[in-house]
């Protein structure tokens, strides 16, 4: 790993040929609608780029071994060829965009087209507005305290203590930066009105005047005591926090917070813990991450495509790198975000979307519902319903640019058809855009100038490698900012030509049909059709995938589009499954564990799924109590939802230790208590269980109840002065089983 | 050089941390050590250990369930969950990506911690019998030589030299660089006298019973570290090896075979020695030789061998070895429990041979037994620990 070759490394060169591609690359991202800041992109070697990797992206940071350990691992996994690295970009004004210099041209083509996908969600995502623009120079900051710190108070004292709260990293409140937590919030008015609602219990009144007995129906006074009881305790409790004995008022996600706010802490130890909660929140917009990947993925693609029109042996080069990627049997959310952007334009493209979509039962009307979609829309105008069958009929004959073959299965026919529709209906007006834009641009002249411009460029440059299409790009661009003439630069003359091109044919047949020249039998209407276009009679909106798609990413974190999205028919089209891991006999003296496929119930995928995006599949833990037993003990609650803390693996290191170091943090002379619940297992069904699989054991009733113990973990000091770590059981209780 | 700041030096922190570690835990990496040579032709040692994570609050069992993608139906058996170290249950159970780092600890680092952690005294060499010996020792360049003693580096930077004198190097245009003849260098070698300390192990074991996998992994495991130990301690010199197995009678064979052959034949634990003692006789003269026998057997010997080997022991082997190790090892005899029942004596029964051993030969200062079982790989560090615990002379 340190070869006495690796002391003194050049820093690597950017390739003047990328930067020239950049410059295209960037002019098609903004031509499709993508917009982006400045974006620096630097070279690194690859120890660089395992060490940058390891901080996150940032070159500067506190000095910890942590990011040695993963600096490690990435050497590690980058020389045994098991994982590639193709960029790191962090999100900073301007954004900084890392590449690695041992890949080669076409996939740093394909990473800067990547890049641009990124860095419009870094402006665009609605999650990545709050994160601090100037990042890396808080970062620097925050190592330059570090390093001084440790000089000051000793870096052995220093280090320790930052390892302490290193462990409750992920006690902190990712929704904080989007709301108030309405509980913290309350003015002293609505404190009294909620008082004064507090005082009697709400009674029930008929409308009607109804006779006295019927009113212990209406009001059970079994009901009407309990309401009391929770009504005394809340007083009580507001009371209490009035008084400011309740510590917190509320209970509070936030623990670092808490800590810093309530914990007794040395003013160096608190900007500590300051110090890596402003991280925290700053890395909180990684709630976006898989929209993030899955945009910029879909971004590339089509950029690549724009590009590769003229370089085919890149394309084939960087598709093949994509399907290495992106095939993966188990999850992969890379590609399953990548999946939904493309089902979402799809849907809105053709409508598949709304009441219209959502209720529609009948067979025959899903089935074909692209016609039907646009029947719907035409409402029965008999004139165009013709034109229709014949455009149809035009394209599957390949008459109108595209190819034929698309139209022949089902696939391609309802990606392309509706899309081909709109186009054909805006088809005059979009041309005479187009046409419009050639004449402006002929008219600023500019493009004549190109050729002399390259032949100025190759002289000043003098590397006979580049190609003269490839000075073009560097040449447009100079041309056109020195104009100040930013919009027409985004469009070339090829490009124009192209768009009219495509329009023409289109055009054409709009042109013959309403001569007469295309007589088709117009397309048969069932029944079901005309039933169900009559449930919901406004029309839809066609065509909308793009916008739609562009809205989303905004808009969504991983948790909503999911949540949103992942629908049913994308599940089953996908095949995704849920699987268990469970004990199987191979051979009758070993039992191994063994993942099984245990449904395809869109229900359970999708309550595992949205689990594993919830709080960054971290524990949701609160503080409930900072005064406990009256003594200044601090009471953690675990929100239980099915799936139970780690307090086995390890020799249950995972509950133990975090306890040790808060109790540490906590003045270490307080105890610590965790509550959470700790579930009974069943006992594992016998080996031939599973070997004589029937129909019924393969679909067991879901949500079954699972039955748990309530389980208080404790840490602080015993009665004769030594620590020690308790677990206190203190009921059972019953609740469904998560996914 | 790295624009990310103190990138080497949290590496080194972080090995500093990791190496404690090991260290203090020596036992559960030693079966998982791999011995490599680097590229600076250093002898490392490669531990994998798993990610050292900071403790936090976090789901367990993440790995129970999962989500794919593919065809199947319900019950459909995908492949085995990867196991985790502790064994206690999926991958990653301790979080994390659960990948492994490898920390690479240089050999004679790696044997100091071994030593100490198992309290073995440094092997002494025996005596004053240290010897020179003239060897051949590759150490100057020569222009005339043998094509396979080439030294690619130096010759090539002639070759580029001569390039650049005569103006034919001319990048970027032509940057090809060709080796003619009389740019050619070659390693050649030095007689040169050395003292000699040389050692000799000798390994031999009981064929007669089935060995199974974990078995033979346990075995080469300790072959492997009595083999590594010595060979630190006896770096200058002459280092060989044979290996002996037995069942009625003996024979020489590979480290492979060693491991691998199983027979059904008697067992005369003497056939063994008495052909160690021809080796040695023949191609060890203990005079300039430190020899190490080990012999790994279950004890289960024919009976009336007993005495024949005890006589062997005494006579020819232990006045003249350095130390002889007994490793009493639980191989399988499936014949075994009916040959019990029927009562028969002409064997004697498993475990015999340490019995032997322990009760005649306790007094003996270069004699050591031990226990091992292929199930728990742990005794294979106490064998170890027994066979070079004891202060050889």
């Amino acid at each position: 790993m340190s070869g006495p070759a690796t002391t003194e490394l050049a820093k690597p060169k950017f390739p003047t040929v990328l930067k020239l591609y950049k410059y295209e690359i960037e002019r098609i991202a903004r031509r499709l609608g993508l917009e982006f800041p400045d974006v620096i992109y630097e070279m690194v070697h690859f120890e660089e780029m395992a060490e940058l990797v390891a901080r996150g992206g940032f070159p500067v940071r506190e000095r910890h071994w942590r990011w040695g350990q993963n600096s490690i691992i990435q050497k590690q996994q980058f020389q045994s060829a098991l994982g590639r690295i193709f960029e790191i970009v962090i999100n900073s004004r301007p954004v900084y965009a890392f590449l690695l210099d041992s890949n080669e041209i076409h996939d740093q083509k394909a990473v800067i087209a990547h890049v641009c996908g990124h860095a419009h969600l870094f402006l665009r995502n609605a999650y990545a507005q709050f994160a601090n623009r100037n990042i890396d120079q808080t970062f620097a900051a925050d190592a330059a305290m570090f390093e001084r710190m440790c000089g000051e108070f000793g870096a052995e004292r220093v280090k320790q203590w930052f390892d302490q709260v290193l462990s409750l990293e992920n006690l902190f409140d990712p929704n904080a930066l989007f709301f108030k937590r309405p509980a913290l919030s309350i003015t002293s008015e609505q404190r009294e009105q909620m008082r004064r609602r507090r005082k009697s219990v709400h009674r029930l009144e008929a409308r009607e005047e109804l006779p006295p007995y019927m009113d212990e129906f209406l009001n059970p006074p079994e009901w009407m005591d309990a309401q009391k009881e929770r009504l005394d305790k809340e007083e009580v409790r507001e009371r209490e926090i009035e008084k400011g004995t309740k510590i917190p008022p509320y209970p509070m996600q936030d623990v670092l917070l808490f800590l810093i706010q309530y914990a007794p802490l040395e003013g160096w130890e608190r900007s500590l813990v300051e110090l890596i909660r402003r991280r925290l929140y700053y890395f909180s917009q990684y709630r976006a991450k898989f929209i993030h990947e899955g945009f910029a993925s879909l971004m590339e693609e089509e950029i690549m495509i724009e590009l590769g029109a003229s370089q085919d042996k890149d394309l084939v080069r960087w598709t093949s790198t994509l399907a290495r990627v992106q095939h993966s049997r188990t999850l992969n959310p890379y590609k399953l975000l990548y999946d939904i952007l493309k089902d979402v334009e799809y849907r809105w493209n053709t409508g598949r979307h709304g009441p219209i979509w959502d209720h529609c039962d009948s067979l025959d009307v899903k089935a074909r519902w692209d016609e039907f979609i646009v029947f719907h829309n035409l409402a029965a105008d008999h004139k165009r319903w013709e034109e229709f069958s014949a455009f149809l009929a035009a394209l599957k004959a390949g008459k109108l640019g595209y190819p034929g073959e698309l139209f022949e299965g089902e696939a391609f026919t309802t990606e392309l058809l509706i899309p081909a529709w709109v186009r054909y209906q805006t088809a005059g007006t979009e041309y005479s855009m187009w046409a419009k834009r050639r004449e402006a641009m002929i008219a600023l002249g500019l493009e004549q100038r190109i050729p002399d411009e390259v032949a100025r460029l190759r002289a000043d440059s003098g590397n006979a490698s580049l190609r003269d299409e490839e000075l073009a790009f560097k040449a447009r661009r100079d041309l056109y900012c020195k104009a100040g003439e930013k919009e027409p630069y985004l469009w070339t003359e090829q490009d124009l030509q192209r768009e009219m091109a495509a329009l023409r044919p289109l055009m054409q047949f709009r042109n013959e049909f309403a001569q007469g020249l295309h007589r088709t039998r117009p397309i048969g209407i069932p029944a079901a059709w005309r039933e169900h276009s009559a449930r919901f009679p406004a029309p839809v909106e066609l065509g909308r995938g793009r916008r739609k798609m562009f809205e989303v990413v905004e808009a969504c974190d991983d948790y909503n589009i999911l949540d949103e999205f992942f629908t049913k028919e994308f599940c089953e089209k996908n095949k995704y499954y849920l699987a268990k891991a469970r004990t199987v006999w191979v051979d009758w003296r070993k039992p191994e564990k063994h993942y099984l496929l245990e449904t395809r119930a869109f229900d359970r995928i999708k309550r595992k799924l949205l689990f594993q995006f919830t709080n960054f599949q971290q524990p949701v833990i609160y503080v409930s109590d900072g005064n406990y037993n009256d003594n200044g003990e601090l009471y953690l609650r675990h929100e239980h939802t099915g799936v139970d803390l780690d307090c086995r693996s390890r020799g249950g290191m995972y509950v133990r230790d975090v306890l040790r170091r808060l109790f540490r943090i906590w003045g270490g002379k307080k105890k610590v208590y965790l509550e959470t619940v700790v579930t009974v297992k069943d006992e594992e069904k016998p080996w031939w269980w599973h070997w004589h699989g029937d129909e019924e054991k393969d679909s067991p009733e879901f949500p079954a109840k699972i039955k748990g113990r309530r389980t208080l973990y404790s840490y602080g000091t015993g009665p004769h002065g030594e620590e020690q770590f308790l677990k206190q059981e203190l009921g059972e209780v019953e609740f469904e089983e998560p996914f | 050089m790295s624009r990310v700041s103190g990138g080497k030096q949290d590496e080194t922190e972080f090995l500093a941390i990791a190496k404690g570690l090991i260290r203090k835990d020596l036992a559960s990496y030693l079966l998982k050590t791999r011995f490599m040579v680097g590229r600076d032709g250093k002898a490392l040692v490669a531990i994998p250990i798993s990610q050292i994570d900071i403790p936090t609050f976090r789901y367990g069992f993440p790995d129970d369930v999962v989500i794919g993608q593919g065809e199947g139906k319900p019950g459909d058996d995908l492949g085995a969950v990867e196991p985790d170290d502790d064994g206690t249950g999926g991958k990653g159970a301790g979080g994390g990506p659960g990948s492994k780092i490898i920390v690479e600890v240089d050999e004679e680092e790696f044997f100091d911690w071994f030593g100490e952690y198992l309290h073995l005294p440094r092997i002494k060499p025996k005596g004053e019998r240290t010897i020179f010996e003239e060897r051949e020792k590759f150490s100057s360049i020569h222009r005339l030589g043998p094509k396979s003693a080439m030294h690619l580096r130096r010759s090539f930077r002639e070759a580029l030299k001569r390039e650049v004198a005569t103006n034919r190097y001319l990048p970027p245009e032509k940057m090809d660089v060709t080796i003619m003849p009389p740019d050619m260098r070659f390693k050649s070698s030095r007689r040169v006298r050395e003292p000699r300390n040389s050692a000799v192990l000798g390994f031999m074991r009981d064929i007669s019973g089935s060995v199974s996998a974990e078995e033979a992994e346990a075995l080469s495991i300790l072959c492997d570290y009595c083999e590594r130990w010595l060979r630190v301690s006896y770096q200058q010199g002459a280092f060989e090896v044979f290996y002996i197995v037995h069942d009625g009678e003996a024979q020489e064979v590979n480290r492979r075979q060693f491991l691998a052959t199983e027979s059904w034949g008697g067992t005369i634990a003497s056939t063994a020695h008495e052909l160690a003692a021809r080796i040695i006789d023949e191609r060890y003269p203990p005079a300039s030789w430190n020899i190490y026998l080990f012999y790994f057997s279950d004890g289960f010997n024919f009976g009336s061998d007993n005495w024949k080997y005890m006589e062997i022991l005494r006579n020819q082997l232990l006045p003249v070895v350095n130390q002889y190790n007994y490793g009493q090892t639980d191989i399988e005899r499936p014949w075994l429990p009916a040959y019990r029942e029927s009562g028969a004596t002409t064997f004697s029964l498993p475990g015999t041979l340490g019995h032997i051993l322990q009760r005649n030969f306790s007094h003996a200062e270069n004699l050591a037994t031990a226990a091992i079982t292929g199930r728990d790989k742990k005794s294979v560090i106490e064998a170890i620990k027994r066979f070079f615990g004891k202060e050889t002379a």
